[in-house]
C-alpha cells in the first residue's frame, strides 16, 4: 500500500536557515507509537498515555541511545488535530542539523516524508477542512505580498466557505417554494408569492456580482497590476517614475523586465501594489537600436492595465503625440500634462478637445507639483471610488471567480423567466444549475437538500 | 409455453399487489410459464390507502409502464370515477394526469386481466420458505405442499411481518383484515438478507349519506380528461366529484389535547414517522403555526357509499378518530364505516440488489414494489414491470433489461432507492428527477422503446420511431421556415398564445394530430432548457459506460475520502455513474476514481 492515506508521514515544519527552534511534525496512525521510539523522557511517562494537547520535555535518541538533541513534544489525538489524524510535534533546537537529523530517525522508524501541502491534503481528505479552506491553505504558502497573505488567512478560517453556503442556502430556499408549489399542487400550500421570490433570486445575484468584483480589485491589490509609463522622449517619464518611487520609499523588488529595456518595478500607491514600467520613448525614427526599443514600448503597453501618458505642456501637441493616442485606443489612460512649472503651451483644455480625454492631471516631476493628484486618479480608477479595505472583504481565487460568473449568469436567466411570468419549472432549472454551481467551490453537490427543504418547510400529505 | 411439470414454473412471482401483477403479467406475456401465488384471491391489486393515481411524478411512471406494454394504466383507464389533469397553471411539461378509481372495479377488473392471461397460473397459497432446488427454487407453502421456479419475483408489500396498529390496540396483520407473512422473512433473513422497518398510516371512511356537503368546496372533474393509457380515449362515462374541506383551530386543539392516544405514544415503535405521508398527530406537532389543513374526502367507488378521507393519516383511538371528525366543517354528522390505522412492516435494505432488481447474493430472485421500502401503487407497479421481464428473460437464460437515470422515471427510481437507500418509504415526485423537463408524460412511449426492441416488439418502438421522427422534422423545419420561425410566432408559441389558425396550419403543414403538436410545442417551449438536460444525459451516459472492475481495491486508491471509500465498498456501484450518485462520494472522489481505473486499465494493456 504505497503512499495510502493510511501510512504516516513526517516533515520539517520550519523554514530551514538559522531559528532558534524547529519543528518536526508527524501525522498518521503510527505517530504516537513512532515518537515513543525514537524519545525519552525522565519520568518514563508514555506519549500514548498523554492527555491531547498538552506538551511533555525529553530527549530525542538514536540507535544506540545516544542523545540527539532535548526537545519539547506535543501531542494532539484524533479528531480533533489538523489532519484529523494523531500528529505529533517535535520542538527541537534551531538550525537545520537537529531537525534533519530528526527527520531522519522519523524515516528510518517507519514514517514517510510528506509531499508538499500533503498535510492540508489529508486535513481535507478527512473532511476537516472544505475546499476552499484547502485551497487557501496552499494560497497561504504560496503569499508573496503581505495583502495576499492577509486574503489566504481570512479564507482559510472558512469566510468563503460560510459566505458561499449562505448564498446556495438563499437559493435552496427559493427552490424549496418552486418545487412545492409544482409536486404538491394540491396540498393547499403557503407559497411564497412569485414577485417575493423573484425580488430574492435579484438580491441572491446581487450579492453574487459583489463578490465577483470585489475578486476584480482584490486580485489588484493582491497581485498589483501592471502600468507602463509613455510618452515622446523627453517628456519626463523617467522624472515621474522617479517621484513616485521616491516619495513612496518603498520599492520592493527589481524584477527583470519581460523586455531587456524595459524594468518593472513594483511601487506601492495609495495600498496598490503598482509593477511599473518606464518605457522607452515613442517617436518615428530610423535608428534601428530606437526603433527596437518603440516597438517593445508598444508590446509593453498592449499588457498593461493602466497607462499614463506623459506630455509635454512646455511644447505644442505634435505627431508624436497623436500617434501615441492612437495606439492607447481602449485602454485605461490617465494623461499626465508635465512641466507645468515652465511656460505653458499646450493647456488641459486642449488635450482633452483634441482627444476627448477627460483623465488628466497637470503636475511637475521636477518640483513635485500634483503628484498627490495622480496618485488618487490612479486610486479611483483603479478601485473604485469607494473606499475598499481587503481586510474586511472576501476574495475568491480565480477558480472560485469563474464559477461564480456563471452562477450568476444563470440567475440571470432565472430572473428574465420570473420576469415574464414563466411557470416554476423554468426559473428551477436556472436556480438548481446555479445551485449545483456553487457547490463546486467548497467541493459538494447534491440534489436530495431541496426535498429536505420542503418537508422541513412546508406541511404535505401523500 | 414451456413444457413443465405441473406444478413448475419458469417464473413464480409472490403476492398480487400492483408489483406482483404486472410482474406476472410481464413475464406471461413474454412467453414464460408463470404463477402468481397470493394470500387471498380477493386481495388482488388492492388499493388500500388512497384510490387516485397519478399526480406530479407518478403520473409520468404510469405513462412509462404503459409504454413498456403494463396494465396499471389501462386498468385506471377502464375503471376512473374522478379524473383531472393537475399541474395546468404550469408550463405543459409537467402536465400530468391523477385519477380515482373505483377500488372495487379496479379489483376486478385486474383479476379478470390476470385470469385471462395466456402462461399465468393465478393461485391462492402463502409461501413460507425458499429453498435451493438444483439450479432452481423450491417454494414450499405453509401447508407443505410447493412450487418449482426457475427465477422468482418477491412482491410481498407490507405482509412480511406486517403489524397494523390505532391507538393502544395493535395485532399481527398485513392490512385490516388480512393475515401478515411471518416465516417468509424468517427464511429470507437466514439465507442472508437484511430488513428494516418501514411505518406508514392511512384514514378513516365515512358514510356518505352522513355527509353534509352544502357548505364545502368541490373539487370538479375534468370534462374531457385525458387517459393514461397511450391506447385509449375518453369513453363519455359519468365521473363523480371530490370535496374539499379543513381541520380548523377547534379540531386542531382537540388534536393536540389528545396527542397522547395516538399509537405513537402508545406504543412504542422502531420505525422514523414518514415525511411525506405524516399521520395528522404529526402535522399538528410539526407545523404549530398552520391555522388549518386540507382534507379531501374521496368517493371511494360507484357501488359504495364509503368516502376515504384524504388527509386525515391517523393511529388515534377510535373514539379520538371520532372526536376530531365530528369537528370538520362538513363531517359534523359524519358516521366513521371503518377506523383509520398504522402499519408497521419489514422491508428489504435496497442495497441488496442490481439494478436490475435481482438480488446480489442470489442469482434469479427478484424483488419488487413495496418490500424495497417504496411507497405507491405506481412505484410499485414500475418495479414489478421490470422484475417481471427480467425474471422471464432470466429464464430463458437471457440478458436482462435495465433502465437507467436518463431513461426516466422508473430508471431513476431503481437508482435512488437502490444508491441512496431508503430511512422512510420512497415517494416519486418531479423535483427528484433531474431531467424532469424530458421526461415527460408525452413522451414516456419513445423513452421506453429501447426496451421494447429489446424484448421483441421491434414493430411498435418502429411505429413509435416514425411518430418522433415527424415531430423532429417538423421542429427543424419550422426552425428553418421564415415564415414559422419568426419572432412573434416563436413567442407566441413560448407563451402559450398561438392563434387557432396558425395552430391549424401548423398541423396541416406537418401532419400532426394534437398529441403530436403537443409535443412539438413543448420542443419549442423548453428548447435551451431542454437541451441543458439532453447535455447532461449525454454526460450520464459516458460515465455510466465506465465500469468499476469488480475487485477493485478502493483503499488503494489516492486521494479518496474516507466517507467515500465506506459508502464504496459498501454498495460496490457497478459505474462510475453510479458510484457519483452515492452518498459521501464528492465530485474530486469521482474524479480520483477516474484516474486510478483508467491508470490501472492502461497498466493492464501495457503488461499484455
Amino acid at each position: 500500500m504505497n503512499k495510502s492515506a493510511s501510512d504516516t508521514i513526517a516533515a520539517i515544519g520550519t523554514k530551514p536557515g538559522e531559528a532558534a527552534i524547529g519543528i518536526i511534525r508527524l501525522s498518521g496512525n503510527k505517530s504516537v507509537k513512532l515518537t515513543e521510539k525514537i524519545f525519552r523522557q525522565k519520568n518514563r511517562k508514555k506519549i500514548s498515555q498523554m492527555k491531547t494537547f498538552s506538551m511533555t520535555y525529553g530527549y530525542i535518541v538514536d540507535k544506540k541511545e545516544e542523545m540527539i538533541d532535548e526537545v519539547i513534544i506535543t501531542l494532539m489525538k484524533k479528531p480533533k488535530s489538523y489532519t484529523k489524524e494523531d500528529v505529533v510535534e517535535i520542538n527541537c533546537h534551531g538550525g537545520m542539523a537537529a531537525a534533519d537529523k530528526i527527520l531522519e530517525l522519523c524515516i528510518k522508524n517507519g514514517a514517510r516524508i510528506a509531499e508538499p501541502g500533503e498535510f492540508t491534503k489529508r486535513a481535507f481528505l478527512n473532511g476537516r477542512i472544505d475546499l476552499s479552506q484547502a485551497e487557501a491553505v496552499i494560497d497561504l504558502i504560496r503569499s508573496k505580498t503581505e495583502q495576499s497573505l492577509k486574503v489566504a488567512a481570512n479564507n482559510i478560517k472558512g469566510i468563503v466557505k460560510d459566505r458561499i453556503e449562505e448564498l446556495r442556502k438563499r437559493i435552496l430556499d427559493v427552490l424549496v417554494e418552486l418545487e412545492a408549489s409544482i409536486d404538491f399542487i394540491e396540498e393547499d400550500l403557503e407559497v411564497t408569492p412569485y414577485e417575493v421570490l423573484e425580488k430574492n433570486v435579484i438580491e441572491i445575484q446581487k450579492s453574487i456580482d459583489e463578490l465577483i468584483n470585489d475578486e476584480k480589485r482584490g486580485e489588484i491589490i493582491k497581485n498589483g497590476i501592471k502600468v507602463a509609463i509613455v510618452g515622446k522622449p523627453n517628456v519626463g517619464k523617467s522624472s515621474l517614475l522617479n517621484v513616485l518611487a521616491r516619495k513612496e520609499r518603498a520599492i520592493v523588488t527589481h524584477i527583470p523586465g519581460t523586455t531587456r529595456d524595459a524594468v518593472e518595478e513594483i511601487l506601492y500607491i495609495e495600498g496598490i501594489p503598482l509593477i511599473i514600467a518606464d518605457t522607452a520613448g515613442i517617436r518615428k525614427s530610423k535608428n534601428i537600436i530606437e526603433k527596437i526599443g518603440v516597438k517593445k514600448s508598444f508590446e509593453y503597453i498592449s499588457k498593461s492595465e493602466l497607462v499614463i501618458l506623459v506630455m509635454d505642456g512646455n511644447t505644442q501637441i505634435d505627431d508624436n503625440d497623436c500617434e501615441i493616442v492612437e495606439e492607447l485606443q481602449g485602454k485605461n489612460i490617465i494623461i499626465c500634462l508635465n512641466k507645468i512649472d515652465l511656460k505653458q503651451i499646450t493647456s488641459k483644455k486642449e488635450i482633452n478637445k483634441k482627444f476627448k480625454l477627460n483623465d488628466i492631471i497637470e503636475i511637475s516631476a521636477k518640483k513635485n507639483i500634483g503628484i498627490d493628484k495622480l496618485e488618487k486618479k490612479i486610486k479611483t480608477l483603479v478601485l473604485g471610488e469607494e473606499e475598499f479595505n481587503i481586510e474586511s472583504k472576501i476574495i475568491v481565487n480565480n477558480r472560485q471567480k469563474n464559477i461564480l460568473l456563471d452562477a450568476s449568469g444563470m440567475l440571470k436567466h432565472a430572473i428574465k423567466a420570473m420576469k415574464l411570468k414563466m411557470s416554476e419549472e423554468f426559473p428551477s432549472s436556472d436556480l438548481k444549475l446555479a445551485y449545483n454551481l456553487l457547490g463546486e467551490i467548497t467541493g459538494q453537490t447534491t440534489t436530495n437538500e431541496i426535498l429536505d427543504g420542503i418537508f422541513g418547510k412546508f406541511c404535505v400529505g401523500k | 409455453m414451456e413444457r413443465m411439470p405441473g406444478n413448475e414454473y419458469g417464473v413464480i412471482v409472490i403476492g398480487a399487489g400492483h408489483a406482483g401483477c404486472e410482474a406476472a403479467l410481464a413475464s406471461a406475456r413474454n412467453g414464460s410459464k408463470t404463477l402468481l401465488a397470493t394470500i387471498s384471491m380477493d386481495s388482488i391489486a388492492l388499493l388500500p390507502c388512497n384510490s387516485a393515481v397519478g399526480g406530479p411524478g407518478r403520473g409520468q411512471i404510469v405513462r412509462e409502464i404503459d409504454a413498456l406494454g403494463g396494465e396499471i394504466g389501462k386498468n385506471v383507464d377502464k375503471s376512473y370515477i374522478h379524473s383531472r389533469m393537475l399541474n395546468i397553471s404550469k408550463g405543459p411539461a409537467l402536465r400530468t394526469v391523477r385519477a380515482i378509481v373505483d377500488k372495487k372495479r379496479y379489483f376486478l377488473y385486474m383479476k379478470q386481466v390476470l385470469e385471462n392471461q395466456e402462461n399465468l397460473d393465478l393461485k391462492q397459497g402463502l409461501v413460507a420458505k425458499i429453498e435451493k432446488f438444483g439450479n432452481k427454487y423450491k417454494l414450499i407453502k405453509t401447508d407443505e405442499s410447493f412450487y418449482i421456479g426457475k427465477c422468482i419475483v418477491i412482491a410481498t408489500g407490507t405482509f412480511l411481518r406486517g403489524k397494523i396498529f390505532w391507538g393502544k390496540y395493535e395485532r399481527e396483520a398485513g392490512r385490516q383484515g388480512e393475515i401478515n407473512s411471518i416465516k417468509l422473512p424468517g427464511c429470507l433473513e437466514n439465507i442472508g438478507y437484511k430488513f428494516g422497518r418501514l411505518r406508514t398510516e392511512t384514514p378513516p371512511r365515512v358514510d356518505k349519506k352522513t355527509v353534509d356537503f352544502k357548505n364545502i368546496r368541490t373539487q370538479k372533474y375534468d370534462e374531457l380528461p385525458e387517459m393514461f393509457s397511450f391506447d385509449n380515449v375518453y369513453d363519455g362515462r359519468e365521473q363523480l366529484n371530490n370535496h374539499i374541506t379543513y381541520i380548523e383551530k377547534e379540531c386542531i386543539d382537540f388534536i393536540v389535547k389528545n396527542l397522547k392516544k395516538s399509537s405513537i405514544y402508545e406504543i412504542s415503535m422502531k420505525s422514523e414517522n414518514p415525511k411525506y405521508c405524516p399521520s395528522i398527530e404529526d402535522k399538528v406537532s410539526r407545523f404549530k403555526n398552520r391555522k388549518r389543513h386540507q382534507i379531501f374526502i374521496q368517493p371511494e367507488g360507484k357501488d359504495t357509499n364509503e368516502m376515504y378521507l384524504h388527509g386525515l393519516f391517523t393511529t388515534f383511538s377510535e373514539d379520538i378518530q371520532e372526536g376530531i371528525i365530528k369537528r370538520i366543517k362538513g363531517l359534523e354528522k359524519a358516521e366513521i364505516t371503518r377506523p383509520g390505522y398504522g402499519v408497521e412492516y419489514d422491508y428489504l435494505i435496497p442495497g441488496q440488489l442490481n439494478i436490475n432488481l435481482e438480488s446480489k447474493k442470489h442469482k434469479n430472485i427478484f424483488f419488487a414494489g413495496q418490500i424495497n421500502g417504496t411507497t405507491g401503487y405506481e412505484e410499485a407497479a414500475a418495479q414489478g414491470i421490470i422484475a417481471g421481464i427480467n425474471a422471464s428473460l432470466s429464464s430463458w437464460d437471457k440478458e436482462n433489461i435495465f433502465l437507467s437515470r436518463e431513461d426516466g422515471y422508473i430508471g431513476i427510481l431503481i437508482d435512488d432507492v437502490i444508491l441512496k437507500g431508503v430511512i422512510e418509504p420512497y415517494r416519486m415526485l418531479t423535483s427528484r428527477n433531474e431531467f424532469r423537463l424530458y421526461h415527460r408524460h408525452d413522451n414516456a412511449d419513445i423513452r421506453m422503446s429501447k426496451i421494447l426492441r429489446k424484448i421483441g416488439h421491434e414493430k411498435k418502438a418502429n411505429i413509435i420511431s416514425k411518430k418522433y421522427e415527424k415531430i423532429d422534422e417538423a421542429y427543424s423545419n419550422i426552425k428553418k421556415s421564415k415564415y414559422f420561425n419568426s419572432k412573434k410566432m416563436i413567442e407566441d408559441i413560448k407563451q402559450d398564445r398561438l392563434s387557432k389558425d396558425n395552430i391549424n396550419i401548423i398541423k396541416n403543414t406537418f401532419n400532426l394530430d394534437d398529441k403530436e403538436l403537443n409535443s412539438l410545442i413543448i420542443n419549442i417551449k423548453y428548447e435551451i432548457y431542454l437541451k441543458r438536460e439532453i447535455d447532461k444525459i449525454e454526460k450520464f451516459k459516458t460515465h455510466s459506460k465506465l465500469k468499476i472492475p469488480k475487485d477493485i481495491n478502493y483503499q488503494k486508491i489516492k486521494n479518496v475520502s474516507k466517507e467515500a471509500v465506506f459508502s464504496l465498498e459498501r454498495y460496490h456501484p457497478g459505474t462510475i455513474g453510479q458510484a457519483s450518485r452515492l452518498v459521501g462520494v464528492k465530485p474530486l472522489d469521482i474524479f480520483m476514481l477516474v484516474a486510478y481505473i483508467n491508470n490501472v486499465s492502461r497498466e493492464t494493456l501495457k503488461n499484455k
